[in-house]
């Protein structure tokens, strides 16, 4: 079967409908802010809107008891007074400006939320309401009804930092201001006209220049000192230490300069040191603020459970879940810790823990793992084991989840023996100058020190990584962090996940064997899967697009066999052989479709390969990468993937969490540096335990596991180009780092015979940094054009 | 000649007062979201007229 791409255009906004695409009166919508909207225009009354939402959403009663609790309250809202309090929500529903306008506009729902602001980025809003008027559930309720699910997680409440921009752009702009004013400051002297100011003025703009360097020095470049003096404290000399030194130096001997009236000192060239410096880590701090790299099990679990207590249901948060407590899980929630089935039977998808997406069938006293998703009527569970000790939780708290890899980067590694190196030169030529004239060793030493500081050297890995960051995020490749961007240069084994990685998680390749269907019986097929909730059969109905549905009678899903259903007096069967055909035979991959026990025909649902898969793959072994593919799924498809991807060194199937952290650590031990793609939860123990773990997202802002990087699964493919990129870019890096260095000759050579002028200081230092800033973004840029990236 | 004191005491004066003012733009949060202002600004049109209306009905109500 072929699948047609095809374009919807949303009719309020115009944007393309993606995932969800709503059809409302007759019109194509992309989101429910935009139907709501359309809506809105058609009444222009938001009360009667709200008001004939709330009553047709019957199913949201319950869902959200546990925001009654005053201790979960307490933990989620940020302010609480008897009239005001203020909760800052996550509504990942959030997708476009319409959705602004609606929950902007809360307040028109009901007369008790006094003020919602939306963080559009985030897709969050700050919700400001009356208690008195709606309670917190109450919100919940109307936020849902209207379209607008706010997430709750076992996270929650324990996040929520100042944004680390705000306080660098701050710091940028002082120091931009201290560098400029000192610079205006200063020009006579650029001039030359020095000597025809009178003295008045000198001494004027020195003591001006000293006052402005202050709150340079002091507040925006006060974290170089914190960083050296931390480093040190370790026993290791990182980039900061040479800088500090230097911009110790600058300020000592200017300060001197100035008070004793000896020369005006160097604060232009100190002001714009630590101006560049700071540009540079602002540079490489680019975040993704709507993407989150380090969520951890918390995120994934509910917020609280429903305990029976006696006669009695209550919701209790998580934490608080003790080995033998009886607790109720309702259907679509996922139970948050590893227990014992009470009731007679469940039906546990644990496609949020595998990736694979199919409903087990589980029989009182099973036991079930925490993370697996109740598809049907609520059961109740007695729990083994609390919530933290878990046997996914448990993959968290392993010792891979408490030392974070701390890997030391080029750059710092360079800047030991560069240290070391520069005292050498202050002291030979100290000793140098001791002999012809001792009243210049003072001059000289510190000289060697001023010119000496590594700002170009500091600026090359920002710039280059943070453009790296920049062109990989415009192909949605978003790295954590910069360092992420130099880990992946040192990388040569790739292990792939299966589902979801290599494959689309959402597409499935339906095909059909057996004898031609009759477009009724199509027509019949489609009714009795629409009903259905299972994922094989959700698969089927999607894959008869352009069928008309046919109503059936006595529909009927039993679980863990198939959906029956009766139309005139054929009785229709849809699922396992031994069900539909009534044989014995067992054929786990097929779905079968039946009339009176007589066979039609039957499906294979099997994955669907991301296209362009097979020359990505040749591309990585030509690049001398060892591959490896690690599969949750049985052996079922290792005859396809051996045709396509002939290069994979080994394939594992049917690995368990576990099973997948472990052979990424046998690796390693093998001293493999291990790049690890995949998507779930049951990837995640792996992903944080290579070198670098990227996951793989069909939405980018939807839930990730904990990782280095996030990718669009439209962009794996590019894989190959994109270390490409990175190993290319190191260069780049090597290449600014020799840049650099000429700098340093040419600068050390005027100081050792003691020609730095203060003229010549403030024009070599930033030349240094402005050349290698060009030439790493103008080169980065060029590299992504050769890659086509 | 040393008007030029004065001259450059006041712009130092004035351009303290940019980066005053630049430090309380970032203190007051407003470069924490530069996405959302730029959709909400579309919106506000049909809130005031909301209000002129609801104020015009109020004058015809009570013409005094």
């Amino acid at each position: 079967m072929i699948q047609v791409e095809q374009k919807v255009l949303c009719h309020h906004c115009g944007e393309e409908c993606r995932d969800e695409h709503i059809n409302y009166d007759k019109k194509d919508f992309c989101c429910v802010g935009c139907k709501s909207i359309y809506e809105l225009f058609q009444e222009d009354d938001l009360k009667e809107l709200y008001q004939s939402r709330n009553k047709s959403n019957p199913h949201l009663r319950g869902k959200y008891d546990f925001l009654r609790n005053d201790e979960i309250k307490g933990q989620l809202l940020n302010f609480q007074s008897t009239d005001h309090s203020i909760i800052h929500l996550d509504l990942p529903d959030i997708h476009c400006s319409s959705c602004v306008y609606v929950l902007e506009n809360l307040n028109e729902f009901h007369d008790g939320v006094i003020q919602t602001k939306v963080n559009f980025m985030k897709r969050a809003a700050e919700v400001h309401f009356d208690p008195r008027h709606i309670s917190l559930e109450e919100l919940a309720i109307l936020l849902s009804s209207i379209g607008y699910p706010p997430e709750f997680n076992a996270a929650d409440g324990t996040k929520k930092g100042k944004s680390i921009g705000n306080r660098i752009s701050l710091k940028i702009g002082v120091a931009a201001f201290c560098f400029g004013n000192i610079m205006l400051l200063s020009f006579p002297e650029y001039l030359g006209i020095k000597d025809q100011m009178s003295h008045d003025f000198d001494r004027f703009f020195s003591y001006l220049n000293l006052f402005l360097v202050l709150p340079a020095f002091f507040f925006s470049g006060k974290e170089y000192f914190i960083s050296a003096y931390k480093g040190l404290k370790r026993g290791f000399v990182n980039i900061d230490v040479p800088i500090a030194l230097g911009m110790a130096i600058l300020f000592i001997r200017s300060t001197y300069e100035i008070i004793s009236a000896t020369g005006s000192g160097y604060m232009d060239s100190l002001a714009g040191l630590i101006f560049f410096l700071l540009i540079g880590k602002w540079f490489q701090n680019k975040t993704y603020e709507n993407l989150s790299f380090d969520r951890d099990y918390k995120s994934y679990f509910p917020l609280a459970v429903l305990k029976r207590d006696g006669d009695q249901e209550v919701p209790v948060p998580i934490q608080q879940l003790q080995e033998g407590d009886e607790i109720i899980i309702r259907n679509q929630e996922i139970i948050p810790a590893d227990a014992v089935l009470l009731s007679d039977s469940a039906n546990i998808d644990y496609s949020f823990v595998t990736g694979e997406q199919r409903a087990v069938k589980m029989d009182k006293g099973e036991h079930i793992y925490a993370g697996g998703r109740q598809a049907g009527e609520r059961i109740y569970l007695k729990v083994l084991k609390a919530t933290s000790q878990s046997y996914l939780t448990s993959l968290w708290n392993s010792d891979t989840f408490l030392n974070k890899k701390d890997s030391v980067s080029m750059i710092d590694r360079i800047s030991k023996y560069f240290t070391i190196a520069i005292f050498t030169i202050a002291i030979v030529s100290s000793v140098f100058w001791y002999f012809i004239d001792p009243s210049q060793i003072w001059l000289v030493a510190t000289s060697v020190l001023i010119v000496a500081c590594p700002c170009a050297l500091a600026l090359s890995a920002p710039f280059t990584h943070g453009n790296t960051m920049r062109i990989l995020g415009r192909n949605r490749f978003y790295l954590k962090s910069a360092e992420v961007a130099e880990k992946l240069t040192n990388v040569n084994t790739i292990v792939f996940d299966k589902t979801g990685t290599i494959t689309t998680a959402g597409d499935h390749r339906v095909t059909y064997s057996g004898s031609p269907m009759k477009s009724v019986e199509k027509s019949i097929l489609k009714g009795m899967t629409a009903n259905s909730t299972h994922p094989l059969s959700k698969r089927i109905y999607d894959s008869l697009e352009d069928v008309e549905l046919m109503h059936v009678d006595e529909f009927e899903e039993i679980v863990g066999k198939g959906i029956r259903a009766v139309f005139g007096k054929k009785v229709y069967k849809l699922g396992s052989s031994s069900w539909a055909l009534h044989d014995n035979k067992v054929n786990e991959d097929s779905v079968f479709f039946s009339e009176n026990d007589q066979l039609i025909g039957s499906f294979q649902v099997t994955n669907y390969y991301r296209p362009g898969l097979t020359k990505m793959v040749g591309d990585l072994s030509l690049l001398k990468y060892d591959l490896e593919l690690l599969s949750g799924d049985n052996h079922q498809e290792e005859k396809v993937l051996k045709n396509i991807l002939p290069q994979l060194r080994s394939m594992l199937f049917k690995q368990k969490p576990d099973d997948k952290l472990n052979y990424v650590k046998s690796l390693q031990r093998q001293h493999h540096k291990v790049l690890m793609l995949g998507d779930g939860l049951n990837d995640a123990g792996a992903l944080s335990q290579s070198d670098v773990g990227i996951a793989v997202a069909e939405d980018v802002s939807a839930f990730s596991p904990a990782c280095d990087a996030i990718i669009e699964g439209a962009s794996v493919t590019k894989l190959s180009e994109f270390l490409q990129y990175v190993t290319e870019a190191k260069k780049i890096v090597i290449a600014s780092f020799v840049i650099s260095f000429l700098y340093n000759v040419v600068g050390l050579s005027f100081a050792v015979v003691g020609w730095l002028t203060p003229v010549f200081a403030a024009v070599l230092m930033p030349l240094s940094s402005i050349t290698v800033v060009a030439f790493t973004t103008i080169a980065g840029n060029l590299l992504a054009r050769k890659l086509k990236l | 000649m040393s008007v030029i004191f004065v001259l450059i005491l006041v712009s130092m004066v004035v351009a303290g007062g940019f980066l005053s003012l630049f430090i309380w733009a970032v203190k007051s949060g407003q470069f924490d979201d530069t996405m959302t202002p730029s959709m909400r600004v579309l919106f506000d049109d049909k809130k005031k007229k909301k209000e002129k209306a609801e104020q015009q009905a109020n004058l015809e109500e009570n013409p005094s």
